[in-house]
């Protein structure tokens, strides 16, 4: 969900940004962009860079159980709740919200997650 | 204050006014030889660092990039289809010249981003399967190499494919 909805490599998937998310069509880790399945090394550094973002208030959160998510600026970014350079790229209650959220609240959404794994252009396209 | 040095100050304001993008434009380097500023020049550069607005360029592009044959090479493909697709809806189609480049003004065309895109070419049609979320310059990740975060030229044929119509005479 983070690749498809925040890694590309002109967002989340740049050095220079404090959440980056690394892998397959955006920013690798030794590999080439566009070429070649997300590393596990690749997995590992963004989440390293997802739990660094607020640690304090993410072990709260996590803590009571994924109660109250939009304490969390990665939530409120994401919902467009908040100054989002990249626009509401997870409305609130979308799948892509959804598993998030439900990942922060240690029982994954599976399915929700599979559909928020791709992004799918309009129709006609 | 007088009005003259009023006036000069603000011209040095505007002129300075943004160090990272003059620096931007800077490691653009000069125009390659020969080669007037216009729609042929500079192809595989990020044009928007240029033309996004806050110059030197004037015209302001929304989109704009170049097309190259096959993934090695920096032979260009020309006449092929550009087409831009928003994800609320709008879209537009342009074409490329003859040294690949193509460009939209953003008075023509504006997206919303996420950004579709596929080339077109007689029967040939590629895609980019992921969308573009937030560049209007395809070089800032379509670079000439392959890299960590470059994805190579935008391509459309394995090395050697004949394209008919894909060339300038
Ligand atoms: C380093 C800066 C820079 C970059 C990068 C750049 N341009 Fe330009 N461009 C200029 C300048 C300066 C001019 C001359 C002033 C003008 O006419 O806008 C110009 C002129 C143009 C013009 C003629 C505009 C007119 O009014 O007739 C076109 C078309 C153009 N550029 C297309 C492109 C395309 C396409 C790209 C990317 C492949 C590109 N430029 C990249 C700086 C740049
Ligand atoms: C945010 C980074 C990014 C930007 C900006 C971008 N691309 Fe891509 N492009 C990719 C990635 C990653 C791939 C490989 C995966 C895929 O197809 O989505 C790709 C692949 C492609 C492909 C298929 C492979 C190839 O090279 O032929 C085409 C065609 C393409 N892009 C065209 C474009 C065009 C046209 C633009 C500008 C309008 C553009 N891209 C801007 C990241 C980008």
């Amino acid at each position: 969900m983070l690749h498809s909805h925040c890694g590309s490599l002109d967002c989340h998937g740049q050095r220079g940004r404090n959440l980056r998310v690394y892998g397959i069509n955006g920013l690798r880790i030794g590999g080439v962009s566009g070429t070649g399945p997300t590393t596990p090394d690749e997995y590992e550094a963004t989440y390293r860079s997802v739990v660094v973002l607020e640690p304090e208030k993410l072990s709260r959160v996590v803590a009571e159980g994924g109660r109250g998510p939009e304490r969390l600026t990665l939530v409120r970014k994401a919902r467009g709740a908040e100054e989002h350079k990249g626009g509401t790229m997870a409305p609130l209650g979308s799948e892509a919200d959804r598993c998030l959220t439900s990942w922060i609240a240690g029982a994954l959404d599976g399915p929700a997650c599979a559909a928020a794994a791709e992004m799918w252009p309009p129709e006609g396209f | 204050m007088s009005r003259a040095f009023a006036l000069i100050s603000t011209a040095l304001l505007v002129a300075c006014g943004d160090p990272v993008h003059t620096d931007a434009v800077d490691a653009l380097g000069p125009e390659a030889h020969g080669v007037e500023p216009g729609p042929l020049h500079r192809p595989g550069q990020p044009c928007l660092v240029c033309h996004g607005g806050k110059g030197p360029g004037n015209l302001e592009f929304s989109v704009a990039g170049t097309v190259y044959k096959y993934a090695d090479s920096n032979e260009p493909l020309a006449n092929a289809i550009v087409k831009l697709v928003d994800q609320s809806g709008p879209s537009t189609i342009v074409g490329t010249n003859c040294v690949g480049n193509f460009f939209v003004q953003r008075t023509d065309f504006d997206p919303v981003f996420p950004l579709w895109t596929r080339i077109q070419l007689g029967s040939l049609d590629i895609e980019m399967s992921t969308p573009v979320f937030g560049k209007g310059s395809c070089a800032h990740c379509h670079q000439d190499s392959p890299t960590e975060s470059s994805v190579g030229r935008i391509y459309v044929a394995p090395p050697g494919a004949e394209l008919p119509g894909g060339s300038c005479p």
